[in-house]
This record gives C-alpha cells, structure tokens and sequence, in this order.
C-alpha cells in the first residue's frame, strides 16, 4: 500500500493562521477577542488573588501593596480588565444564544455570492453591541478611577 | 474485565461552562458593586476590607467565584486548546 506524502504539503499554518485575524471578518475577530480576553482575566484573576492575600499580612503589608497599583499605570490596567471583562460577558451570552440555534437564522440553498445564513445582521449585532457595551464601561470606570 | 470510564460528555462540559459563566457574571457584579457602594478611595482602605470579610453572605459570594471562575477559565484554557 502506497503511503501518503507529507512533506510537500506546506498548508499548515499553526498559530500563525490563529493569529492572522486580517482576511476574517468580525465574527473572527470576535472569536479570536473572546480567547485573547479570556486567557488575560485568567491571569488577571490569579494575580488578584494573590494581590488581595497580602491583606493576611496585616495593614502595613496590605498598605505598601496598595501602593503599587494605585498609581495611573495600575488604573489603566483595571480599566483595560473592564473593558476585558465586559466585552468577554457581552460576548460570551451571544455565543451561548449562538449555540443553542437563537439568532443564526433559517437554513437556505448555498447561492453565490455564498454569504452564510448564520453570519447574519443578529450576529454582527451583537458583536457591536458587545464592543460598545465595553468601551460604556471602560469610560465609566475611568470616571471612577480618575475622577477623585 | 475492563474498568469503564464514566466522563463527562462535552455537550454536559459545555453547559457546566455556561452555566458557571453566567453565574460569574452575577457574583462578579456584586463583588464590584461593594465597591461601589462607598468611594473608591475608602472601598480600599484595610477597616473597610475586612468588615467585608466579617459578613458571612459576601464571603460566600467571594468563595462562589473562587470556584466558578477557577473552572470556567480552566475549562476555557481547554477550549482554546482544542478549538
């Protein structure tokens, strides 16, 4: 049995094609956002919890800690886990009315120009109402945090 | 006779992740919210904190997402692995 070559296939892209959101459209865009968001407010989460711990230390321990994130750099860096984290919940309920069939719209016969019935204004819809949603509460959150 | 695995099937995993996600966004909501409540400046201060970590009800807030975003962002790193 003939054995099936490999080496000239050169089609893998890897990370590279992950990455690449350029010939995507939104929903690519958003789908590459809502992992990039997610992977930040895991690590975001993991140095809250230790940032936080410190308070077992007592007052001046908690007190010095402080110091270093209640500087400009440390609120932006909340603000961007506003952003962050609004985005990934506005986008999250999309996908999850995406999975259970609401909002992708009605088969049809695949006619050119080849536009999917699931891509639909619903979609993009909620993609910006996501985007929007975010960029509300980063706003907020910068009058909150520059606003003293 | 071989032992049989009793796992999860992805369609269950995926509600699990839903589920704890949505829940999150609730228990998240009113962990900012204590913060809210008073000026921020005066949410950080060390009195104000641990009065917070005497009231019984804002514990078990801080516990739930403890524990729903420990496996919502776990099983998401899975996801991302594997889609």
């Amino acid at each position: 049995m003939k054995e099936i070559e490999h080496d000239s296939r050169n089609n893998l892209e890897g990370i590279k094609g992950w990455l690449n959101p350029s010939r995507y459209g939104w929903e690519r865009i958003s789908y590459w956002f809502q992992r990039l968001t997610g992977v930040f407010l895991l690590i975001y989460f993991i140095g809250h919890v230790y940032e936080t711990s410190t308070i077992v230390n007592g007052q001046n321990a908690w007190e010095s800690f402080l110091e270093l994130t209640q500087t400009v750099w440390g609120h932006l860096f909340l603000i961007m886990v506003i952003g962050a984290s609004s985005f990934h919940s506005a986008n999250g309920i999309r996908l999850i009315f995406t999975h259970v069939g609401i909002g992708l719209g009605t088969p049809s016969r695949p006619d050119y120009p080849y536009s999917p019935s699931s891509l639909n204004y619903r979609q993009k819809s909620g993609i910006w109402i996501a985007l929007i949603l975010s960029a509300a509460a980063m706003y907020y959150g910068f009058t909150v945090l520059f606003g003293e | 006779m071989m032992e049989r695995h009793r796992m999860l099937k992805e369609s269950q995993i995926m509600k699990i992740h839903y589920i704890t996600g949505i829940a999150a966004i609730f228990v998240v909501a009113v962990h900012i919210l204590m913060r809210l409540i008073v000026p921020f400046g005066s949410s950080l201060e060390y009195d104000y904190i641990i009065s917070n970590y005497k009231n019984i009800f804002y514990v078990f807030i801080l516990e739930s997402i403890l524990v729903l975003i420990s496996i919502h962002g776990f099983n998401g790193i899975r996801i991302i692995l594997l889609v």
